[in-house]
């Protein structure tokens, strides 16, 4: 301040301007901070995360992506654990139970969303409990929460390949899972028809996908043991992409149909090397193609991550080729 | 050979005749019968008769000749057989007395006793003319015994330097000796230099040539622009280059296979020094990918790449210490970064109740939400309550939450635009400490929840970076030199970059011929987003023409066609010109496509989704005309190949009539596409059709031949290929896997089962070097330089100079990158 009053005035001028400068900056900084922290604060009320909710229960999950809330993660799953929080944080504010109705139905609907059927139609027949207003429609999605919980217990399902004692051993016999699978999808097209008009359809679709997928998986994972397993195994994973063409996994699908043929290849070249006498290079090519196609046709389709994925998988699939001699394999 | 020169045909040879025997009687009859006979001869040599198709078209095979194997012939095979059975355990370290070859034996200690007896044995029984072409292969196989590549190729040196070898075997003693890695590490080093040599020479040269025009007036300011460009390339230079790369891995797996020779201990000084480098390398470009992701706010990539570029340093720790300082500098920026965000998002996960004056309003609104879709009209009565109390207490805080319903219950109503863009405007507005402001923000910007928004923001964005496109060019997307700060780079590139605005005017002239970027298609992926999860949206008209208008821009027929669909009262001409544009484009396909059950698939495909265009026709007629041409094989032999290897043609070979080879239509002639070999054992021989030429379409002939004929095929076309490549290495034939299988399978005679799978097929052409190569092939210069004559428009400048080669890459190169 001192140097500012014995400056001569030019002087003064630009001292005082860069000052400003200066005080412009950090208060910008301070702005964009303080901006960047309310976007993450808490929410505030009950409200806040019911409306987020309630805005993407219609949403069709099937065929698109989730939506993701803010801070980047699943809507549902975020609206799961905020409402949790709220219990937690504020119980004594809530220990009249006033919201009670509410957080049981809302927790409800994220929780069928997250595949927890059993414990979805546990919260509604809470809130039922609690609220006339919201009894009827608590007890309508209770039931077909149990019917969706009861018909994914049919067969078997995909396996944790971490859980402790490594999971519950395969059946060896593809046909009583053939029968199970199908028992499971004939249930659900059944119920499918019940719910067509509500949000429930695509979470009946997507079970349905699941238990396709399951079954395809099964062949894939046991197709040593059988016979022609590995056709099976193939035709099992086009039947998934062929079936759920509309599905938001469409390109996972296809993806896990590429990953399989490159696989095969590599088992191919495994068992049979190139230079030996029993290599056969038009059945190596058909393999290859087919993988080549897959991941070429996934690669093509922009916004989706897939899409990297299929484009590294391809590279190093072809960077595989590059150990086949030329006049084994045409690259 | 005497096929090929056969040239004259018999009806000539006839006229020739009668031409002598003309009487010559006096002075004007004479002149004028000379000049009759002159005019009928021109005649005659001008028109060819026409060509006639005949049936003869194999000749019997050649019988094989028995023949009694020589001294030196049994030699040879006694040196086969003992130099397949010798080891280095049987070696004997005195070696060979052979005078000769006392040089190539000083060199390697450890050939075989007995294998340097059955040498001399070939040696001594050899004619002169057997000791030529004998001797040299015998020492080669001497040579490989010594099972010490080394050794090995210090002994094919010594051989090579004997005088008049075959030039098969020298070419492979050339391949032998090239293939040495220290040798090759040495060329890579050298290439690096040359690269920087190439360089240098380039950037003196080049400005000096294009000045000339000027009288060098331009020279001082061209030459300091290129020498500053030249000084800013070592800024995308690396610590250890491609070539440098190269080097090193050649220089360990010498070391690795020959871990005590002279030369270990310089090779593990350049090896260790070269591994620095390397870790510099990788290090610097790890954390380059940190920065960049710092930039683009993925601190978590950043941290990860930051961490990797300090485990790659880990190894020489005294090495690369200013690199080290930056590399933990963007490490703990981006750990701190991440750390942030990971209490952020935590606290974004907590809850807290509300005002206790809001508590019950808040209850009910929410129970009202969950039990039903609120409908827009009754949206007032519903939020009533909890507006006047949140007024009340919370003052402006409810707002948000009441704009955020209203656009909910527009939504459900189906009122997509209103809904829309009463989000939009709560997520613009000012009060970012509104919670809901967040929500508004991330459903306004979410593509898949507001594809539409996404639409035409992508749209606009797209249209934005067009217009910088059309006046700046590529420098809208990064400056020449991205590792310098980016002032100093454009900077560097200012008088380039002024070119390119004021040169933007002609370049949008002539920019419908060179094409550009895509600049629609973030913008046409949104729009077909909202098609899909919007079928009834509001705005479908808007999207699909804008889409349809892109497509078209985009020549992908097939796509406007469909989004033609969509559009009420199309055109229906124009829908026409569509289908059949689609049906083309689908049959343009056909032709890069080898596969014929993938041609088939496509051509069947065009004729059934498009059976009233005329593509659709075509499509059909081709898929007919593909089966009909069917066959496991489709391996041709052009006549042109059949003359340049007459072995082939020959009766050692297909055996074909000499006839169809002598260039006279009169006995028939094999048309210029040659021979089909169709898979099996079945040839079809492609001849000129009666009354037509090369040039019309070839009247076949299917011949069934027998297995000793069609392995005799086999090994006529493997030996000519295989002597042609060894002799020029342009000659060689491009590998196919399917076709070396089929001949391998002809050889062995067991091709009575064809394979009648698509991808064993084989559709190559054994063409003549004057089929591939035209008249004159095209070989490299002998001048290191090339000379160039450039003009620029731009700075209206003309000149000529030098432009240095650098040396081309191995073509491994990609592995090293």
């Amino acid at each position: 301040m001192v140097l500012l009053l014995r400056a001569p005035a030019a002087a003064r001028v630009n001292l005082a301007l860069a000052l400003i400068l200066i005080f412009a900056l950090i208060g910008c900084s301070t702005f964009s901070s303080k901006q960047e922290e309310a976007i993450y604060s808490p929410t505030e009320g009950v409200l806040e995360t019911v409306a987020v909710l309630r805005r993407h229960i219609p949403d069709d999950t099937y065929r698109f992506p989730p939506a993701n809330d803010f801070s980047g993660r699943n809507v549902y799953r975020a609206s799961l654990l905020r409402l949790e929080s709220l219990q937690r944080a504020e119980a004594e504010a809530l220990r009249s139970g006033y919201l009670d109705s509410a957080i049981f139905f809302a927790k409800a609907r994220a929780l069928e969303r997250l595949r927890a059927f059993d414990l979805a139609a546990q919260q509604y027949r809470q809130s039922a409990k609690l609220s006339n207003e919201l009894a009827e429609t608590a007890l309508e999605s209770a039931a077909i929460c149990d019917r969706l919980h009861l018909a994914s217990r049919i067969g078997i399902d995909l396996v944790d390949p971490l859980a402790d004692g490594g999971g519950r051993p395969r059946g060896l016999d593809p046909d009583q899972v053939r029968v199970d699978l199908d028992e499971r999808v004939t249930q659900l097209s059944i119920l499918l028809e019940e719910v067509r008009e509500s949000h429930y359809r695509f979470l009946v679709q997507e079970e349905i996908e699941r238990a396709d997928q399951t079954r395809a998986q099964y062949f894939v994972d046991l197709r040593p043991v059988f016979q022609d397993g590995t056709l099976i195994a193939l035709q099992e994973l086009q039947r998934v992409a062929t079936r759920h063409g509309a599905s938001k996994n469409r390109l996972r699908h296809l993806l896990r149909l590429a990953d399989f043929h490159a696989l095969l290849a590599r088992e191919y070249l495994a068992a049979i090397p190139p230079e030996s006498l029993s290599f056969d290079p038009p059945k190596f090519r058909e393999l290859v193609e087919a993988a080549i196609q897959l991941f070429e046709l996934v690669a093509s389709h922009d916004g989706r991550s897939e899409k990297l994925e299929a484009t590294r998988s391809l590279e190093a699939f072809l960077a595989l080729t590059l150990t086949v001699d030329a006049d084994r394999f045409d690259r | 050979m005497q096929i090929a020169l056969t040239a004259r045909s018999p009806q000539q040879r006839t006229r020739n005749r009668n031409r002598n025997r003309a009487p010559a009687r006096c002075g004007l009859r004479t002149t004028l019968l000379t000049s009759c006979a002159v005019a009928f001869l021109a005649a005659g040599c001008a028109v060819k008769p026409p060509t006639v198709v005949v049936e003869e078209l194999l000749e019997p095979l050649s019988k094989p000749q028995v023949s009694l194997p020589t001294a030196a012939d049994l030699a040879a095979a006694k040196l086969a057989r003992i130099a397949l059975v010798s080891s280095r355990a049987n070696a004997n370290t005195n070696t060979s007395t052979n005078a000769g070859d006392s040089k190539s034996l000083a060199a390697t200690p450890s050939v075989p006793h007995a294998v340097s007896a059955a040498l001399r044995a070939v040696e001594n029984t050899a004619d002169s003319e057997e000791r030529k072409r004998l001797v040299p292969l015998a020492i080669d196989l001497q040579n490989a015994t010594l099972d010490d590549p080394i050794a090995y190729r210090d002994a094919s040196r010594a051989l090579k330097s004997r005088g008049s070898l075959d030039p098969r075997i020298k070419g492979r003693l050339d391949r032998m000796i090239d293939n040495d890695p220290v040798r090759l590490a040495r060329s890579r080093d050298l290439d690096g230099w040359h690269r920087l040599w190439a360089r240098t020479f380039n950037t003196i040269s080049e400005p000096l040539g294009s000045s000339l025009i000027t009288g060098f007036v331009l020279a001082p300011y061209q030459l300091g622009n290129s020498i500053l460009h030249y000084l800013a390339g070592f800024s995308n230079a690396e610590p250890l280059s491609v070539t440098g790369r190269q080097a090193l891995v050649l220089r360990q797996e010498f070391l690795a296979a020959h871990p005590e020779t002279p030369l270990t201990p310089k090779l593990e000084r350049q090896i260790e020094f070269d591994l620095v480098k390397l870790e510099k390398t990788l290090a610097k470009r790890r954390l380059r990918a940190a920065e960049r992701a710092l930039k683009t706010d993925e601190p978590r990539l950043a941290l990860h790449h930051a961490e990797a570029a300090r485990a790659l340093l880990h190894n020489h720790p005294q090495q690369n210490t200013r690199l080290r300082r930056r590399v933990k500098k963007r490490e703990a920026q981006a750990a701190k970064t991440v750390a942030q965000l990971e209490r952020r998002r935590a606290l974004a996960l907590t809850s807290l109740v509300g005002p206790p004056a809001v508590q019950q309003a808040e209850r009910d609104l929410a129970v009202r939400l969950l039990q039903s879709p609120i409908d827009p009209v009754e949206f007032a009565s519903t939020t009533a309550d909890y507006a006047s109390a949140s007024a009340a207490t919370a003052g402006e805080d409810g707002k948000g939450k009441i704009e955020f319903l209203r656009a909910l219950s527009l939504h459900e109503a189906g009122a997509e635009t209103a809904s829309r863009k009463r989000l939009a405007r709560l997520s613009e507005s000012r009060h970012f400490d509104d919670p809901m402001t967040r929500h508004a923000r991330t459903l306004e910007e979410d593509a898949w929840q507001n594809p539409y928004g996404a639409f035409r923001r992508l749209e606009r964005g797209g249209r934005r970076e067009e217009l910088s496109w059309r006046l700046a060019g590529e420098w809208i997307n990064r400056p020449r030199y991205p590792n310098l700060p980016a002032p100093l780079a454009y900077l560097i590139d200012t008088p380039t970059i002024a070119m390119t605005i004021v040169m933007a005017p002609l370049r949008a002239v002539i920019s419908p011929w060179t094409g550009g970027p895509d600049f629609g298609r973030g913008a046409a992926l949104a729009g077909y987003r909202y098609l899909v999860r919007y079928p009834e949206g509001e705005d479908q008209k808007d999207v699909v023409e804008w889409l349809y208008a892109y497509e078209s821009g985009q020549e992908r027929w097939g796509r406007a066609l469909r989004l033609a669909d969509l559009i009420d009262d199309f055109d229906p001409d124009e829908r026409e010109d569509l289908v059949e544009k689609t049906a083309e484009s689908r049959l343009a396909r056909v032709d890069r496509i080898d596969r014929r059950d993938s041609k088939s698939s496509i051509l069947e495909g065009v004729a059934r989704e498009f059976p009233d265009s005329e593509g659709g026709q075509t499509a059909g007629m081709m898929a007919r005309a593909e089966f009909q041409d069917a066959s496991p094989q489709h391996i041709r032999i052009t006549r042109d190949f059949l003359m340049e290897n007459p072995s082939v043609a020959g009766r050692n070979g297909l055996g074909l009539s000499p006839k169809l080879l002598n260039d006279d239509p009169a006995d028939g002639e094999l048309h210029a596409d040659g021979i089909l070999l169709r898979g099996g054992r079945v040839l079809e021989i492609l001849l000129i059709a009666e009354g037509g030429d090369d040039k019309t379409p070839a009247e076949p002939r299917v011949r069934r031949v027998s297995r000793e004929r069609l392995a005799r095929i086999a090994a006529a076309l493997d030996e000519a290929v295989q002597r042609n490549s060894l002799v020029d290495t342009g000659a060689r034939q491009a590998a196919d896997a399917s076709r070396d299988l089929y001949l391998e399978r002809a050889g062995l005679g067991v091709t009575e089962t064809p394979d009648l799978r698509a991808t064993a097929e084989s559709q190559f052409v054994y063409q003549s070097l004057r089929e591939r190569y035209g008249m004159v092939r095209g070989r490299d210069s002998l001048l290191p330089f090339d000379l160039v004559f450039r003009g620029n428009l731009g700075d209206f400048t003309l000149g000529a100079f030098p432009r240095w080669r650098p040396p081309r890459e191995t073509p491994d190169a990609f592995l090293y990158r």
